[in-house]
């Protein structure tokens, strides 16, 4: 038989989920080295029109699995319905995005089939017939590839790493059947949105944003000062500043705040997490500073100051200050 | 209500790391500092909090980890847990999460525990497997990210956000037994009271050879590690502060970025 890749995509209110596109040019990878056929999984309640909308453009199969009262992800489900799939489909990968559903699922369903389970993936790569996946660990000061040792791997990959890719219009089958399965033990309430952005973060040009590297809430005052430098700026921040309550949740940059990309970012005590680099990777220009001369966010930076950023904005206050007055 | 909590030592973030091209994954020795995950820092705090509102829970901790991973025990008894469990491992280099996932399973299968929590992610490994596969390996229902959670004991469910895209949260009711990944942001930790600390350092943790436990082989290795590439230039700016400061200004001001 041949050997299938199966991709797990998310939809919702019969849209494709944005990282759709990253799954299926993740999924043109694995078909150069691996040559299986990859195959679409979809499951949900009315699914046959985003199952449609699913092949476009990829030529690849959608195996649409209709699922009676499953009006979004409810785990339970999800978990349940794809295992019994699977161990029919027998597919060598399963493939999903670490998006908060695909993180929900990949392990789960990693346990089920026995299969290796590898998350948040940036880049696939094979030699010799043996593929190997890389990603980040230590919070991006290391990368590691790995590789799996099972017939079957479960993989998720990282947001924002596989850029969409236009592949010329082809289509392939969409085949739907239906599955009943009802949650017993998990009850779906529905979704409640989230704070946004806040309005003055998306229209900046420019972001001063600030890290645990700040130490203590009036040393943002220093940061405010410095974005004040500038005209249309913000003071943005990291998810352990919006945590403790220090600037409100509309400031975070992230995975999960808001995405970013001004004509300049400047990272002060920031340490340069995947989740963070991936809210602001888009910025024009990227400055740094940070006291540790190995703070993974300096090699996402164009500029790099290994200093304590509170003993440098006011040099930096200053300097600005000086060429305003030349100028 | 009875908990278990999974908390993981991790290496100091801050200061640099080691990479040990033997085992093809992070040095582990002395030199690095060792912490709790902060993650889990939350995990035990929500803990102690259902503990204050529901006063007859017991709270028990365990990690996996070496001989040094006793501290994080030491410090999660300070927080307010009533037991700890110290699964010893000995092994270094990459320790798969569904290897510990595996071992703690084990260990929590005959202890009927009502709710489980893990964090969400581990800041070495970042895979945030660990939590997802223990409750699969339980068969228990499992709501990763959490940010809030409402226990209502009689009618043995709770109430959780979890935390998706944007901030966005998704919530759900979970028949308990339950297994959640925690959030940061759900709370603040609490710092070790010195004097549950002290008592801590009296008591005899527990110690469970993991091999005793399980045999379980890895499904997936780690083949080679290094240190990150560059998506950019990454010029490192030299001299004093005011120095570094102006060339800083200056080429802000080349780029038109000063207006
Ligand atoms: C599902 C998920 C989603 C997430 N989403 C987001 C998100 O949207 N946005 C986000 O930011 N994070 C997010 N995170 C958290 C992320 O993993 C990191 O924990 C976080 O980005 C770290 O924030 P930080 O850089 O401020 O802190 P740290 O990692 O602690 O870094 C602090 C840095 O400051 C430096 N420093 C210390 N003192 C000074 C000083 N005096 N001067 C200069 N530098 C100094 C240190 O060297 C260090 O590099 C998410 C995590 C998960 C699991
Ligand atoms: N060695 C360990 N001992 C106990 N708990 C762990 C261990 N490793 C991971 N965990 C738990 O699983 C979570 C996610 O870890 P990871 O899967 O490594 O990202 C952590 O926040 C811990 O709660």
């Amino acid at each position: 038989m041949e050997a299938t890749v199966a991709l797990i995509a998310e939809h919702f209110n019969g849209a494709l989920s944005p990282t759709f596109f990253e799954l299926i040019t993740f999924a043109n990878k694995l078909k150069i080295v691996t040559q299986a056929k990859p195959t679409i999984v979809m499951l949900g309640e009315e699914i046959e029109e985003v199952a449609n909308k699913a092949t476009h453009f990829n030529g690849f199969d959608v195996i649409a699995i209709e699922v009676p009262g499953l009006a979004s992800y409810n785990p339970e489900t999800y978990k349940a319905v794809l295992k019994s799939f699977l161990e029919e489909l027998k597919p060598s990968f399963v493939c999903l995005v670490q998006t908060s559903t695909g993180a929900d699922l990949a392990p789960a369903l990693s346990v089920k089939l026995g299969a290796a389970c590898i998350s948040s993936v940036q880049e696939i790569s094979s030699e010799s017939g043996r593929i190997t996946f890389l990603r980040s660990v230590l919070g991006g000061k290391a990368q590691a590839v790995f590789s799996a040792m099972t017939d079957i791997t479960v993989v998720s990959i990282q947001p924002g790493c596989f850029e969409r890719a236009d592949t010329g219009a082809c289509s392939g089958n969409v085949n739907v059947s239906r599955r009943a399965y009802r949650s017993l033990r998990i009850q779906d309430l529905g979704v409640r949105p989230g704070p946004g952005c806040d309005l003055l973060l998306s229209e900046a040009k420019v972001i001063i944003s600030a890290g645990r590297g700040i130490r203590q809430k009036q040393n943002l005052a220093l940061l405010f000062e410095l974005a004040a430098m500038f005209s249309r700026s913000a003071v943005g921040c990291t998810r352990p500043l919006s945590d403790s309550g220090w600037l409100n949740s509309g400031s975070q940059v992230g995975l999960s705040g808001a995405i970013v990309s001004p004509d300049l970012y400047v990272a002060c005590g920031i340490s340069g997490a995947q989740q963070h680099i991936a809210g602001m990777q888009g910025s024009g220009f990227v400055v740094a500073i940070n006291t540790d001369h190995y703070a993974p966010i300096f090699n996402h930076s164009d500029v790099c100051v290994v200093c304590d950023v509170i003993e440098f904005a006011p040099e930096l206050i200053k300097a600005i200050a000086k060429y305003r007055q030349v100028t | 209500m009875r908990i278990l909590l999974c908390i993981k030592e991790v290496p100091e973030t801050d200061a640099p790391i080691m990479l040990d091209q033997a085992s093809r994954w992070i040095r582990d020795n002395n030199l690095h500092c060792y912490r709790m995950n902060r993650f889990d820092e939350c995990a035990v705090e929500e803990a102690v909090l259902i503990k204050e509102k529901f006063p007859d829970s017991i709270l028990d901790v365990v990690t996996v980890g070496p001989k040094r991973a006793e501290k994080i025990l030491l410090r999660a008894l300070g927080m307010g847990v009533d037991n700890a469990t110290h699964i010893l491992s000995e092994h270094t280099g990459y320790l798969s999460p569904f290897i510990t996932a595996s071992w703690i399973a084990k260990f929590a299968s005959d202890k009927d525990y009502d709710l489980i929590l893990t964090g969400v992610i581990s800041e070495d490994n970042m895979q945030g497997q660990t939590g997802p596969m223990i409750a699969e390996l339980l068969s228990m229902p499992c709501a990763t990210s959490v940010i809030f959670e409402r226990i209502s004991y009689e009618e043995r469910l709770i109430y959780v956000e979890r935390e998706i895209e944007s901030g966005a949260r998704h919530c759900m009711k979970i028949l308990l037994p339950a297994l959640l990944t925690v959030q940061s942001g759900i709370n603040k930790p609490r710092y070790p009271s010195l004097s549950k600390t002290l008592r801590a350092k009296k008591l005899r943790i527990p110690v469970i050879c993991s091999d005793a436990l399980l045999k379980v082989e890895t499904r997936e290795r780690p083949e080679l590690i290094r240190h990150p590439s560059k998506s950019r230039q990454s010029l490192i700016l030299e001299g004093t502060l005011s120095e570094k400061a102006l060339e800083l200004a200056a080429i802000l001001d080349k780029k038109s970025l000063i207006k």
